[in-house]
C-alpha cells in the first residue's frame, strides 16, 4: 500500500510502519523481501510498544500529523483481500492526510 | 410602498438570520439567493413580492445535503415558475441551479457504480445492482417532466434508490474504529529490523515525522 500511495503521489505525507511483536523476531527475515522496504520495527520487552498503545493483533493505528490517534482499522475484521476494505483503509489515510 | 417594504425587510431578516447549510455541504440552491433578493428589491407587484418572499423563506431553510436540496428545490420551483418562468433575473439562475441539481444525482450514481464488484459481500453486490437499476429507471423520468418541480421530485426518488443501496451494502459505515488510546500517541523508540529498509538499524519513533499521517501495523511475523 505504501508503494501505491507514493506512486500515485510522490509528495504524499502518508507513511506506514509495521511493529512486530516481541518474541517473533525470527519472522522478520521471512517477511522482508527485496521489494519490501517498509520499516519493520521490532518490539522489545523493555519498550513494550504493543502494551503501551494497548493494541490487538493486526491493528492498524492511524495517527494524524500531530501524532494524535484518529482510529484503528483491524485487518482481521477487515480483509484487505476485499477491494472494498483495501480501498476503505487507503481512503481513510488519504482523507486524514488531505490528499 | 409599505406593502413592498415589508417583504424586503422580511428578506433582510431572513438572510441575516439564515442558518448556514449543513457543515461541509455547499448547497446547490445557494446561488439563487442573490438574484431572488435583487429581484425582490425591484418588485413593484405585491404578488411578485409575496412569491419572492416565499422563495427566500425556502432558501433560508437549512439544507444539509443533496436530498434536502432537491426537496427544497421542488418547493422553490413551484413558487418561482408560477410567476417568474421567463424572468430575466430569475430564470437564468434557476436554470443553472437545475442543471447542477440534475448532475448531482448522476455523480452519486457513478460513485455507487464504482463499488460494483468491490463491496465484499453478495448482499452488497445485489443491493448495488438493484440500486443502479432503479436509479436508471426513475432518473430519466425527470427529464421528461413538464415542470422543474416534478423533475426535482423524480431526481430525488432516483437518488433515494442509490442511498438505499449504499445503506444495504454498508458503504457508508465508518471504516475506522475508535483508537485504543485517546489523543497523543504514547512515544516509543524501536529499531527498524527490515534488512531491505533504507533505515535498517535506525531508531523509529511516532514523533519522527511531524506533519505526516502515519499508519502503525501491529503484527506477529512468522
Amino acid at each position: 500500500m505504501q508503494e501505491e500511495i507514493l506512486a500515485a503521489n510522490p509528495a504524499s505525507r502518508i507513511r506506514i510502519r509495521a511493529v512486530n511483536d516481541f518474541g517473533h523476531e525470527s519472522g522478520v527475515a521471512g517477511a522482508a523481501g527485496a521489494d519490501r522496504t517498509l520499516p519493520i520495527l521490532q518490539d522489545t520487552a523493555e519498550v513494550g510498544a504493543w502494551g503501551l498503545w494497548g493494541v490487538a493483533y493486526r491493528d492498524v493505528v492511524i495517527l494524524d500529523g500531530d501524532g494524535n490517534a484518529l482510529g484503528v482499522f483491524n485487518l482481521t475484521t477487515h480483509n484487505l483481500a476485499f477491494l472494498g476494505d483495501y480501498e476503505s483503509l487507503l481512503a481513510s489515510l488519504r482523507v486524514a492526510a488531505g490528499e | 410602498m409599505k406593502r413592498i417594504l415589508a417583504p424586503i425587510a422580511l428578506a433582510a431578516a431572513l438572510l441575516a438570520a439564515a442558518p448556514a447549510p449543513g457543515a461541509g455541504y455547499a448547497s446547490l440552491l445557494q446561488p439563487l439567493v442573490t438574484p431572488v433578493t435583487d429581484r425582490l428589491a425591484s418588485a413593484s407587484d405585491p404578488r411578485e413580492a409575496r412569491d419572492l418572499g416565499r422563495a427566500l423563506t425556502i432558501l433560508a431553510r437549512l439544507r444539509d445535503g443533496l436530498p434536502s436540496d432537491l426537496r427544497h428545490g421542488r418547493r422553490l420551483a413551484r413558487v418561482l415558475d408560477r410567476r417568474f418562468a421567463q424572468d430575466a433575473m430569475i430564470d437564468p439562475a434557476l436554470a443553472a441551479c437545475w442543471a447542477d441539481l440534475r448532475e448531482a444525482p448522476l455523480v452519486e450514481r457513478a460513485e455507487l457504480a464504482a463499488w460494483a464488484g468491490r463491496s465484499g459481500s453478495d448482499r452488497g453486490e445485489l443491493a448495488i445492482a438493484r440500486g443502479l437499476a432503479r436509479f436508471d429507471l426513475i432518473f430519466p423520468r425527470g427529464d421528461a417532466m413538464p415542470t422543474r418541480a416534478r423533475a426535482a421530485g423524480a431526481w430525488l426518488r432516483a437518488l433515494r434508490a442509490v442511498e438505499r443501496a449504499r445503506r444495504i451494502a454498508d458503504l457508508d459505515a465508518p471504516p475506522l474504529a475508535p483508537p485504543p488510546f485517546a489523543g497523543l500517541a504514547p512515544d516509543f523508540s524501536l529499531d527498524d529490523a527490515n534488512p531491505n529498509s533504507p533505515g535498517l538499524g535506525e531508531p523509529v519513533s511516532p514523533r519522527d515525522l511531524p506533519g505526516t499521517v502515519t499508519a502503525w501495523y501491529f503484527t506477529r511475523l512468522t
